[in-house]
């Protein structure tokens, strides 16, 4: 009834784009089918409000289709869920409903926005995809899911664009807020110097910068396991 | 190098308004055994830790050698082994790691044969592995001594070395006292308020009372032996009261209920006196010569006023 | 003066009293040790679960580094009791003791006595920050392994990675070490104008305490004086844990400590050296 109500609303929009929503969606699976697996190096960059943490480097797996961790060593904040996940989703048209809202530039990319709804039982709630119309592979997306509530990731492509693998992911995070009881906390007698931004800072953002991207090799599943995600 | 190894001079120290010394003036000569004497409060200690830097004297001079021992400290107490009052050591120590603490102040490599053989002089021999915690007063002094006696001084400070010592100890650091200056050469001075003591083996003395000097010179001098006190403990004191007077001599009349008569003559009348008790028949109970100094510390520190300029 | 620190230090090393320090810290290190083996992971998950809603937090293990700045923070508060201990009874215990006047009888000045002291009882406070160092670092590494440390701050974490924590911890056991020295040197003024060494023991700890609680209080007035109180700048070693490193603010505060140490001492020497010894 949700999903119907969804499409009825948001179908008239479609026509105007000349392309159907599934189409466009079609494309960027197709883009990213090629990919069987990869490995690749993997910088990541913190910014979060209330962690203070060194950027860090390790190594980011995935075997299709829904397979993906990052190596890396010590302690790490990561997306909690797999970022590529979008792809399992509209690899199957007959699982989502999707609807176009519009267009908007992302960058210098002129984007058209695609809400997809899962139609049987997925975490993802529903994602909003900007789709690049040059390179037909998600610039943005904005995905709601059960476990992490909403997570915004902002995708730029370079080498790897033919198959939808991006150099950098960006990811912005609603953040909980922090507190430690004071009788624990290492600055037990300095008054926390409490900033107006970070006062009002209460998103995170994670960036990963792919490099190295070594595609279709052969991964064993256990790099899957274990530690890193 | 002058004959005195110790000059003070016009010393004075103020604790408040209470004035401990009081233009003290006082001279040592080497190698002779100098008894300090004064009462309770007299300011011998005071005089005493003014030699050896522990107070600072509001004016005056102490000279060692010549010198002056504010401006050759060091050089002064290098020269210098003493016992303040009582000799306190690190207790839960033995004797051996406590004069190895004191000859290292002294930057001395002391061999342990040299510590043994000043441990053996003052009769700790044996002893010595011990905590000094379990060591009696007399040892404790008589460590005291090994200590001040380590580095090789020139000059023994000694401030009342027999408090808190037993007749034994008594006798065994006076032998002691006695053996410095014989054996050893060594210029000691002991402040005391036992006269006898003072009496028995001091070369010269002064009695300071009210942190002022009444009176300094040699024993010999100053109690001389033409008048000496010789009292008899009899039960018949009348009788033997006349008897004494009857033979010419200088005997003071019995107090009515003393059984002591105290007889003033010099030494050598002293034998003819007992034979004449003896011959008598009368009862003795006790008879005993002794100089005068209690007399005179007695006339100088309760009348100081009128032997002011004595020294 | 190398005969007379060895001296002192032999004095320090027989005294029964030296040794509760280093019992006192391996007693209480052992306990938290246990304690947090057992329950570490779990508290430190508690901790953290507002931010495990938003992430997956990767490596956040409890481990020997974690453990050993716990530790640390926890005892730096009973530190300057131990380092007291012995400090406070430099120079007053000799005087209860009566060896003051044997030892000031001896051809050496009253101001080397005090710097034989002073360089004996800094000794003693570095073996005790070492043994600290030891048993709630080094143990902990051992025991809990190696691995990026999470300090908990009351409203921020950070995130110090492993090969991070030797300098890091290097340098808080040298500011703490420049801390307990304060404490060394306060001790060492109270003891040189007491005359047995119950006092300055307490008026130290006295005196550490009333500053520490001025510095917890969030009132205006004390606001104005903590800036001057060594206490406040007695946790400096936390600011090793920051990022990115107070520089300025750790500069300042061993500036102020050390000033401190000069003030304390100056004065020791100055009393010390016109005292009259009349015990």
């Amino acid at each position: 009834m949700k999903n119907a109500l969804f499409i009825l609303l948001f179908l008239p929009f479609s026509p105007i784009l000349g392309q159907t929503p599934n189409q466009i969606l079609y494309k960027a699976h197709q883009q990213f089918a090629r990919v069987k697996s990869f490995k690749s190096e993997v910088n990541i960059y913190f910014d979060l409000p209330s962690v203070s943490i060194e950027n860090m480097s390790g190594k980011a797996f995935y075997k299709a289709p829904s397979k993906f961790r990052i190596r890396l060593k010590g302690i790490a904040f990561l997306p909690r869920d797999n970022p590529f996940n979008v792809y399992t989703l509209i690899r199957d048209s007959s699982q989502y409903a999707s609807v176009l809202n519009g267009s908007e530039k992302v960058g210098n990319e002129l984007c058209r926005i695609v809400s997809v709804i899962p139609n049987g039982e997925s975490d993802i709630v529903m994602a909003k995809l900007w789709m690049g119309t040059t390179s037909n592979c998600p610039l943005k997306m904005q995905i709601t899911s059960r476990e992490s509530g909403i997570i915004l990731i902002e995708n730029t492509y370079g080498r790897q664009v033919q198959n939808a693998l991006p150099d950098k992911m960006r990811f912005t995070v609603d953040m909980n807020k922090f507190k430690v009881p004071k009788a624990l906390a290492a600055d037990i007698n300095n008054s926390p110097k409490k900033t107006a931004a970070s006062a009002a800072k209460s998103k995170g953002t994670i960036e990963f910068a792919f490099t190295n991207y070594s595609l279709n090799t052969a991964i064993e599943d256990s790099v899957f396991k274990e530690e890193g995600k | 190098m002058t004959d005195h190894i110790i000059q003070i001079r016009n010393l004075h120290k103020s604790f408040g308004d209470f004035k401990a010394l009081d233009g003290l003036n006082l001279d040592v000569r080497r190698g002779e055994i100098f008894g300090f004497l004064g009462c309770n409060g007299a300011g011998k200690s005071t005089t005493i830790r003014c030699m050896l830097s522990l107070i600072k004297p509001d004016a005056g001079e102490i000279l060692f050698n010549g010198k002056s021992t504010r401006e050759h400290r060091n050089t002064f107490l290098r020269q210098v082994g003493c016992i303040i009052e009582k000799p306190d050591f690190y207790t839960n120590l033995s004797a051996l790691d406590n004069l190895r603490i004191s000859a290292r102040m002294y930057g001395m490599r002391s061999k342990k044969e040299e510590i043994l053989s000043v441990i053996e002089l003052v009769g700790l021999a044996g002893r010595e592995r011990e905590a000094v915690k379990t060591y009696s007063q007399g040892m404790k002094q008589r460590l005291g001594i090994a200590q001040a006696l380590l580095h090789r001084p020139e000059l023994i400070i000694l401030d009342e070395p027999t408090n808190g010592l037993d007749p034994k100890g008594i006798i065994d650091l006076r032998r002691i006292i006695q053996r410095l200056k014989t054996d050893f050469q060594k210029t000691v001075i002991v402040s005391s308020h036992i006269l006898s003591e003072i009496e028995l083996i001091a070369d010269s003395f002064c009695i300071i009372d009210r942190g002022k000097t009444v009176i300094q010179g040699r024993t010999a001098e100053l109690l001389s032996e033409n008048e000496m006190l010789v009292s008899v403990e009899t039960d018949q004191p009348e009788q033997m009261f006349r008897l004494l007077q009857n033979a010419g001599r200088e005997v003071s009349a019995p107090a009515s209920d003393d059984q002591t008569l105290t007889i003033k003559t010099g030494r050598a009348d002293i034998p003819d006196i007992h034979r004449e008790i003896v011959r008598s028949g009368l009862p003795v109970y006790g008879f005993h010569a002794r100089k005068k100094l209690e007399d005179l510390f007695l006339n100088l520190t309760q009348n100081t006023d009128a032997h002011a300029g004595l020294n | 003066m190398l005969d007379l620190i060895r001296t002192e230090i032999f004095k320090i090393a027989t005294k029964p009293r030296s040794y509760i320090g280093f019992a006192a810290i391996f007693a209480i290190v052992v306990i938290i040790q246990l304690a947090l083996y057992a329950d570490g992971q779990a508290y430190l998950d508690f901790l953290i679960q507002s931010l495990n809603q938003s992430f997956e937090i990767e490596g956040m293990d409890f481990n020997g580094n974690l453990v050993g700045f716990i530790i640390l923070q926890t005892l730096i508060i009973q530190m300057p009791l131990l380092v007291a201990l012995v400090s406070g009874d430099a120079i007053s215990g000799e005087i209860q003791g009566g060896t003051i006047r044997s030892l000031l009888t001896k051809p050496v000045s009253r101001s080397q006595i005090v710097w034989a002291k002073f360089i004996a009882a800094e000794l003693y406070t570095l073996l005790l920050i070492l043994w600290l160092g030891i048993l709630a670092w080094v143990v902990s590494l051992l025991f809990f392994g190696p691995g990026d440390l999470v300090v908990l701050k009351s409203d921020s974490l950070v995130i110090v990675r492993n090969a991070d924590t030797v300098w890091r911890f290097g340098s808080a056991f040298a500011v703490a070490f420049l801390s307990l020295s304060v404490v060394v040197a306060l001790s060492f003024l109270l003891s040189a104008i007491a005359e047995n060494s119950i006092a300055p023991i307490i008026i130290t700890m006295s005196v550490i305490l009333l500053f520490t609680i001025i510095g917890t209080f969030d009132i205006p007035v004390f606001n104005q004086i903590k800036p001057f109180l060594f206490t406040t700048h007695m946790i400096v070693w936390r600011n090793f844990f920051d990022r990115p490193l107070p520089v300025d603010q750790i500069a300042q505060s061993a500036g102020i400590m050390v000033l401190h140490i000069v003030m304390f001492l100056g004065a020791t020497l100055i009393y010390f050296n016109k005292k009259d010894i009349t015990q």
